[in-house]
C-alpha cells in the first residue's frame, strides 16, 4: 500500500472517529432539548483490496436514533388526557363558585334566604318589614340568576374562544408536521436528528392540543390525523380544520347557544373524532357541561329549570292567595318566557309588586291568615308532584346540581394530576431509553480519555525508538 | 528478520491500531496498547524468548532509512489520530459536564505543555 493509500485510510480513519465524537457531542449539546433523542454513531467497513486501491479502514455511517416510537406514543397519549383534563378543570373553576356546596354564596344561598324569609313572613304576615324582606331576597334571587347565566355566558365565550384559539394552534403545528415532510423530502428521507427532535416536540405539543395519530410512512414523512380519523397532514398536504358554532335545525330554544363544531377542510362535521387533550376538553364542557346548565336549542339546562320552577310556582302559590286588600295575589317574579333556556338571564322581580300586595291569606276553605306565606316556605322541600323537578324537590335538585358540578370539577382535578403524573412517568422512561445520560456519556468518555492518554504515551515510546534508529543510521 | 521486515510488521501493526482506534471502547484501547507494546519490541529488535540473543541485523544499516522513515511518517499519522481524539475527548468531557468555560460562554482551555509539532 502506497503513502497515498495511507494518507487515505488515516484520513477515512480520522474522519469516521471525529463523527463517532461529533455524535457523543451532539447528543450532550442537545441534552436538554425538547424532542431530541440520543443518536448511535455506527462505523462501517471499507473494502481491502489494496492491489485495486482499496486501502479498507472504516467510515462513519449514518447516525442511529434511540428514539422508541412505543415510548413516543405513550407520552403523547399522556399528553392527550393531561391537556383534556387541564382544559376541563380550568372551566369548571369558572362554574362551581356559583354552585356552591356550602350554601354561603350563589343560588343555593339567595335560594335559602327566600324561603327564610317566606317564613319569617308566615310568623308575621302582617308585618311590613318581613313583606318588604321577601321582596328583597326575592330580588336578589332573581339578580343571583342573572349573575348566574351571566357567568355560564362568559364561560362559555371563553370556552369559544378557547376553542378557536386551540383549533389556530393545531392548524399552525400541522404546518411545521407538512414542513417537516417536504424537508424529510428534500433530502430524500435521511434521518437528520435536529429535524427529528422538532418532529417529536412538534407532536408531543399536539397531542396536549388533541388526540392525535401519528403515522410514520416508508418515505420519511408523517402522516397526521385528529382522532385516528380526520387527516390533518398526509405528505406535503395540510388539511385544516375549523370551529363553528351552530345549533340543531328546528330548534325549541333558538336563542341559547349554538353548539361548538370542529369541521374538517371539506366542511363535515368531526367534533365527535376530537377525543382528548386540550381541545377534546373543551369541547366536553362546551357542549356536555355548559348546556346541561344554561341550556341549548334543545333543553333548558337546569339553572332555566330551577329558576322557572321557582318563578312559576311561587306566582301560583300567591295567585291563589288574597293580599291584606283582600284583593287576589300579584305575581313575585317575571321572565321572558319566549325561550326556556332564557329564563334564568331574565328572572327579575314584578316590578309592579308592592310589600301590601303579597297575597300571605288562603282563602281556604277553611282560611288561613298565613296559609300562602307557609306554604312558600315550604315550597323548597315540598316534594308534591308540581313543586318537583325531574322528581325531586326543588333544593334537592339544586343540591344534586351542587354535587355533580362539584364531582365533574373534582374528577377533573384528580384526573389532571393523574395524568401530570403519567406524563412524568412516561417521560422518564423515554429518556431511559432515548434521553442522554450526561454522567453516562461522561465517564464513558472519561474512560476512553485514559485509554487514548495511555496509547499515546506507548506511540510517543515507538516515536522515540524510531527516531533513535534513524540516528544510528545518520550517524554510525 | 532484517529492519526492514520489521519495520514492515510493525507498520501492519500500526495499520491495525489505527483501525481498532475507530472504536472507541476501553477494551478496544487495552488491545491496541497490547499490540503497541508489540509494535516496540519488534522495533526494538527484542526476540520473543528474552533468553535468546539479540538478531545480528539489530543495528540499521543505510539502506534500513528510507523504511525507517516511511514507519516514522505512519507512527506520526497514528500520533494525530490519537491526539485528535484525546482533543475531542476532552472538549466532549468539557461541554457534558459545562466546565471549563469563560462567563462569556467561550471553552478556557487548560494550560497544558505545548504540543509537539510533527513533520510527517
Amino acid at each position: 500500500m502506497g503513502l497515498f493509500a495511507n494518507l487515505q485510510a488515516s484520513l477515512n480513519a480520522l474522519n469516521a472517529f471525529q463523527q463517532s465524537l461529533t455524535v457523543a457531542q451532539n447528543n450532550v449539546s442537545n441534552a436538554s432539548t425538547p424532542g431530541y433523542a440520543a443518536q448511535l454513531a455506527t462505523l462501517n467497513a471499507l473494502p481491502f483490496q489494496p492491489q485495486t486501491g482499496l486501502t479498507g479502514g472504516v467510515q462513519a455511517g449514518a447516525p442511529q436514533s434511540t428514539r422508541d416510537e412505543y415510548l413516543e406514543q405513550a407520552v403523547r397519549y399522556q399528553q392527550s388526557t393531561l391537556g383534556s383534563f387541564t382544559a376541563q378543570s380550568q372551566a369548571l373553576s369558572g362554574i362551581e363558585p356559583l354552585f356552591d356546596v356550602t350554601g354561603q354564596s350563589g343560588i343555593v344561598a339567595a335560594l335559602n334566604n327566600m324561603f327564610q324569609s317566606f317564613s319569617a313572613w308566615s310568623a308575621s304576615p302582617d308585618s311590613a318589614a318581613a313583606q318588604q324582606n321577601v321582596l328583597s331576597s326575592a330580588q336578589d334571587l332573581g339578580m343571583s340568576f342573572q349573575q348566574a347565566a351571566a357567568t355560564l355566558s362568559s364561560v362559555t365565550s371563553n370556552v369559544n374562544n378557547n376553542i378557536d384559539s386551540t383549533v389556530s394552534q393545531i392548524n399552525t403545528l400541522a404546518t411545521q408536521v407538512v414542513n417537516y415532510n417536504l424537508q424529510q423530502s428534500q433530502q430524500g428521507g435521511t434521518a437528520n436528528s435536529g429535524l427529528d427532535a422538532n418532529l417529536h416536540n412538534t407532536l408531543e405539543t399536539l397531542s396536549g392540543l388533541a388526540g392525535i395519530t401519528a403515522r410514520f410512512e416508508s418515505d420519511g414523512s408523517v402522516t397526521l390525523l385528529l382522532g385516528g380519523q380526520t387527516p390533518l397532514v398526509i405528505g406535503s398536504h395540510q388539511y385544516s380544520i375549523q370551529s363553528s358554532y351552530s345549533g340543531s335545525a328546528n330548534p325549541v330554544n333558538p336563542n341559547a347557544p349554538p353548539a361548538a363544531h370542529i369541521v374538517d377542510a371539506n366542511g363535515q362535521d368531526v367534533t365527535a373524532n376530537v377525543v382528548g387533550g386540550t381541545l377534546g376538553g373543551l369541547l366536553t364542557v362546551r357542549n356536555t357541561v355548559l348546556p346541561s346548565l344554561q341550556g341549548d336549542s334543545q333543553q333548558d339546562g337546569a339553572l332555566n329549570q330551577i329558576a322557572k320552577q321557582v318563578a312559576d310556582r311561587v306566582n301560583q302559590i300567591l295567585a291563589t292567595g288574597l293580599d291584606s286588600n283582600e284583593n287576589p295575589g300579584t305575581p313575585l317574579f317575571t321572565y321572558d318566557a319566549s325561550s326556556g333556556a332564557d329564563t334564568a338571564q331574565t328572572l327579575a322581580i314584578n316590578p309592579n309588586i308592592t310589600p301590601d300586595t303579597l297575597a300571605a291569606l288562603d282563602p281556604g276553605p277553611p282560611q288561613v291568615a298565613n296559609g300562602i306565606a307557609l306554604t312558600l316556605s315550604n315550597l323548597g322541600n315540598s316534594t308534591a308532584a308540581a313543586d318537583t323537578i325531574g322528581g325531586k324537590s326543588i333544593l334537592d335538585f339544586l343540591s344534586a346540581q351542587t354535587q355533580i358540578i362539584g364531582q365533574q370539577s373534582a374528577d377533573a382535578t384528580s384526573g389532571q394530576t393523574v395524568a401530570q403524573q403519567s406524563v412524568t412517568q412516561a417521560q422518564a422512561m423515554r429518556t431511559q431509553v432515548s434521553g442522554v445520560s450526561l454522567d453516562a456519556e461522561a465517564i464513558n468518555v472519561m474512560e476512553l480519555q485514559r485509554g487514548y492518554q495511555a496509547v499515546s504515551k506507548m506511540i510517543n515510546v515507538i516515536d522515540g525508538l524510531t527516531d533513535t534508529l534513524i540516528n544510528m543510521v545518520t550517524t554510525p | 528478520m532484517t529492519l526492514k521486515e520489521r519495520c514492515q510488521a510493525g507498520e501492519a501493526k500500526l495499520e491495525q491500531v489505527s483501525t481498532a482506534l475507530l472504536d472507541p471502547r476501553p477494551e478496544i484501547l487495552d488491545r491496541c496498547e497490547a499490540d503497541l507494546r508489540e509494535v516496540i519490541t519488534l522495533l526494538a529488535g527484542e526476540p520473543a524468548d528474552s533468553s535468546a540473543p539479540p538478531a545480528i541485523s539489530n543495528r540499521p544499516v543505510a539502506s534500513d532509512k528510507s523504511d525507517l522513515l516511511r514507519f516514522r511518517r505512519r507512527v506520526r499519522l497514528l500520533a494525530l489520530q490519537v491526539q485528535n481524539a484525546l482533543n475531542l475527548c476532552q472538549g466532549w468531557v468539557q461541554l457534558g459536564l459545562s466546565q471549563g468555560y469563560t462567563d462569556q460562554g467561550r471553552p478556557a482551555m487548560p494550560p497544558s505543555e505545548p504540543l509537539a509539532s510533527y513533520e510527517v
